[in-house]
């Protein structure tokens, strides 16, 4: 089998919850041991606590080199796996399947292209993984809350984070992301990832496309 | 414009016919079922409404034969034909395209489908196709090209602004458009005008409807809200990820049931709605009452996506016919597929299914380039200890064919295991990649598992059901039962055929 095919096999394994915190209002923080998983900075992973018989996909939150696996889950009303998931205590098992996908398709380097990270809510996951892997990045990262209390480990990114906020006032910017990329003048040659619900997705593809950035340059992951 | 949505009958030696529509894996079928193809049907729909001269052109379900079927669309006189292609059917297309070409030079000729949209290039290289589309999203994208065509007839090709196309350029250089929207909002297409499609076509010969007429809603999800499986053509960079309102898709099949008396509902998304909107979706159905107008109502789904309270909620909607793909019943094989469930699962989703009166079908593969005798003897008996115990009702087995590039399509080639390069053999009729043991063990295996539904066991179980006294119980063993007869011998036929004539 070659290396390249190799790093891209899957595992199913069983993990234990090291530690949790409430990030924001319903909002979690969840590590797990993460034994020999390898993995590539936005990918992501089935899970949930071992022997529940459902799962759903979500986007490692921590660096490829970080020592745990980490996640950042919401709680959804009437989402069984997120709230069976954020129930979890320290100890306690879960199931993982992965790692899945290539949001990432290309490898960042510090030389490339700047990179415009576009995330709704826990959008922000697989751009906080890419950030942690290669903090020496040229990228600025949008992220589209509805309150202050969201900016998710915001001082991680520094001046290159810009939060816009719906509900209440504070952060860099009040409105939605949309809002801030109508008045925004991209850089035409920029790697453009959304990550987040599908109508963000969709508006900010057409404003980034009327702003002449080409669809060649756009990438998306749907939160489903 | 005058546009053809078109499928030719393509039948093979054997007088079977290649089931191409709704990007499934085609195969060749004696007594074929006719699926309505619903993003086609939607662009049709979206074409007529914008002014468009439509021809809804399936020579398959109008039981036509080529000859009929070719002289019927030059008697049409197109000026635009949309076909879907897939591997096994290529060879085919690039001729059809080139006659149709030469009797009819002016038409332009539109190529869609997984495998033209994986390797555009060849297409256009490999016959005299106009344009092949690289996106899913054919009825957002074909009224646009239909519109640019329209406002600069002359130049159209220099001119165009419509992303996912490669299109040939005069001179015969490939331009290529760019990468299309991948999010588009589904809302926005229309759902299927049934007449225009001769909807009734497609409403009876199809194993999946157990009351007739039956019909496939436009799919609620586009492509697949999983989207990792390897050897599924939905996965990778060209995945659509989009969806339709729940409000959206229960207009539609309040207006089925009520404006077209169809008595089973089919929705053909790669995976349904799962969590929040499967429940809403069931309590949609109920709160309009359409769970006791006598329609079923299913889906696909996966292990691991569906929680007890949502099956329970969807039962109580009059939901029956669960689509599940157990592609094989050991681990490292669903990890090498990247399955993203355990067979471990499976039991406890067949479980609830079963419970609350649900028909889960499953769709078993066999074949993969690494499956050992002792793998494969594992899906047999599972899907045996399955069957037997009641927990899935009924089951399909196809071999596991590398197809229109998918990743499994690739790794067969980068790992030199495709025993052919001919797109013809690509037809699931027989195992075309090497194997660790004889192919004529997955064949036997194939047998085996269809004989199920002739075992006493199984029989027994389906008489234990009937205690229930749940109708669709009856009309299981009643109707279906009679058809399925019939159905299995068609498949048993068609996968076993080539038992005995291994290709090395």
């Amino acid at each position: 089998m070659t290396p390249a095919i190799k790093f891209f096999i899957i595992v199913g394994m069983i993990t234990r919850l090291l530690r949790k915190s409430e990030i924001s209002p319903a909002t979690w923080l969840l590590e797990f041991d993460r034994e020999d998983l390898t993995f590539r900075a936005g990918q992501n992973v089935t899970l949930a606590p071992h022997g529940f018989g459902v799962n759903r996909e979500y986007s490692i939150y921590s660096g490829e080199n970080d020592p745990t696996l980490s996640f950042i889950i919401r709680t959804v009303e009437g989402g069984v796996v997120s709230s069976a998931l954020t129930d979890l205590s320290p100890g306690d098992k879960a199931e993982l399947e992965g790692p899945y996908g290539d949001f990432l398709s290309e490898t960042p380097t510090v030389g490339m292209a700047p990179l415009l990270f576009v995330a709704t809510g826990t959008g922000s996951a697989p751009f906080h993984s890419v950030i942690s892997t290669y903090p020496e990045l040229n990228y600025t990262l949008l992220h589209g809350i509805r309150t202050v209390k969201e900016q998710y480990h915001h001082a991680h990114y520094g001046g290159n984070y810009i939060s816009c906020i719906s509900r209440e006032n504070g952060g860099s910017f009040n409105g939605r992301v949309t809002d801030y990329l109508l008045a925004f003048e991209p850089i035409l040659d920029a790697r453009c990832y959304l990550c987040g619900n599908r109508d963000m997705i969709n508006d900010v593809y057409s404003i980034l496309r009327e702003k002449g950035i080409s669809g060649d340059r756009i990438f998306s992951e749907v939160f489903f | 414009m005058r546009i053809a949505i078109s499928y030719p009958p393509i039948v093979n030696e054997d007088g079977q016919k290649a089931m191409v529509s709704q990007n499934r894996n085609v195969q060749f079928f004696k007594t074929p079922t006719y699926l309505l193809p619903v993003i086609q049907a939607q662009a049709a729909t979206w074409l007529r409404d914008l002014g468009h001269t439509v021809y809804w052109d399936d020579g398959n379900s109008q039981l036509k034969n080529y000859d009929q079927w070719f002289n019927d669309l030059i008697q049409f006189n197109p000026e635009l034909v949309v076909f879907e292609s897939t591997t096994p059917v290529m060879t085919f297309y690039w001729h059809c395209i080139d006659e149709l070409k030469r009797k009819h030079p002016s038409v332009i000729v539109v190529l869609t489908g997984y495998h033209s949209m994986r390797r555009p290039q060849e297409s256009l290289e490999n016959s005299t196709a106009d344009i092949v589309l690289t996106s899913n999203h054919i009825d957002f994208i074909v009224p646009k090209l239909a519109a640019a065509i329209e406002n600069d007839p002359e130049n159209w090709k220099n001119t165009i602004d419509v992303e996912g196309l490669y299109i040939r350029q005069s001179e015969g250089s490939i331009h290529n458009t760019g990468h299309f929207r991948q999010v588009e909002d589904l809302d926005k297409s229309p759902i299927v005008d049934r007449d225009l499609v001769d909807w009734k076509r497609y409403a009876y010969e199809n194993g999946n409807f157990l009351q007739t007429p039956g019909t496939y809603a436009s799919s609620v999800i586009r492509d697949c809200t999983f989207g990792k499986c390897t050897f599924c053509r939905y996965n990778g960079g060209d995945m659509t990820f989009s969806q339709m309102s729940v409000e959206r898709s229960l207009d539609e099949y309040e207006k089925l049931i009520n404006n077209y008396g169809v008595r089973e509902i089919f929705d053909d998304s790669g995976v349904w709605f799962r969590g929040k909107e499967a429940r809403a979706f069931a309590q949609g159905i109920i709160d309009r009452g359409l769970h006791k107008k006598g329609c079923y109502f299913g889906f696909n789904t996966r292990f691991e996506y569906l929680d007890e309270e949502t099956i329970k909620l969807l039962a109580k909607a009059n939901f029956r016919f669960i689509l599940i793909g157990l592609e094989a019943c050991d681990d490292e094989t669903l990890q090498r597929l990247k399955k993203g469930y355990t067979v471990a699962s499976v039991h406890k989703s067949l479980a609830w299914m079963t419970r609350y009166g649900l028909h889960p079908h499953l769709t078993v593969m066999v074949g993969y380039y690494w499956q050992t005798r002792e793998m494969l003897d594992k899906t047999v008996t599972t899907v045996r200890d399955l069957m037997f115990k009641g927990l899935a009702r009924t089951l399909q087995v196809t071999i596991c064919t590398p197809l229109d590039y998918t990743l499994y399509h690739q790794e067969c080639i980068s790992e030199k295991v495709l025993l052919t390069d001919n797109y013809d053999d690509h037809d699931m009729s027989k195992l075309i990649v090497k194997t660790p043991i004889p192919h004529d063990e997955y064949y036997e295996a194939i047998r085996k598992m269809y004989m199920i539904g002739f075992h006493p066991l199984f029989i027994f179980r389906q008489l234990i059901f009937l205690m229930k006294f749940r109708k669709r119980d009856w009309q299981f063993l009643f109707i279906y039962g009679w058809r399925a007869i019939r159905r299995i011998r068609n498949h048993i036929f068609n996968l076993t055929k080539n038992q005995g004539s291994e290709i090395l």
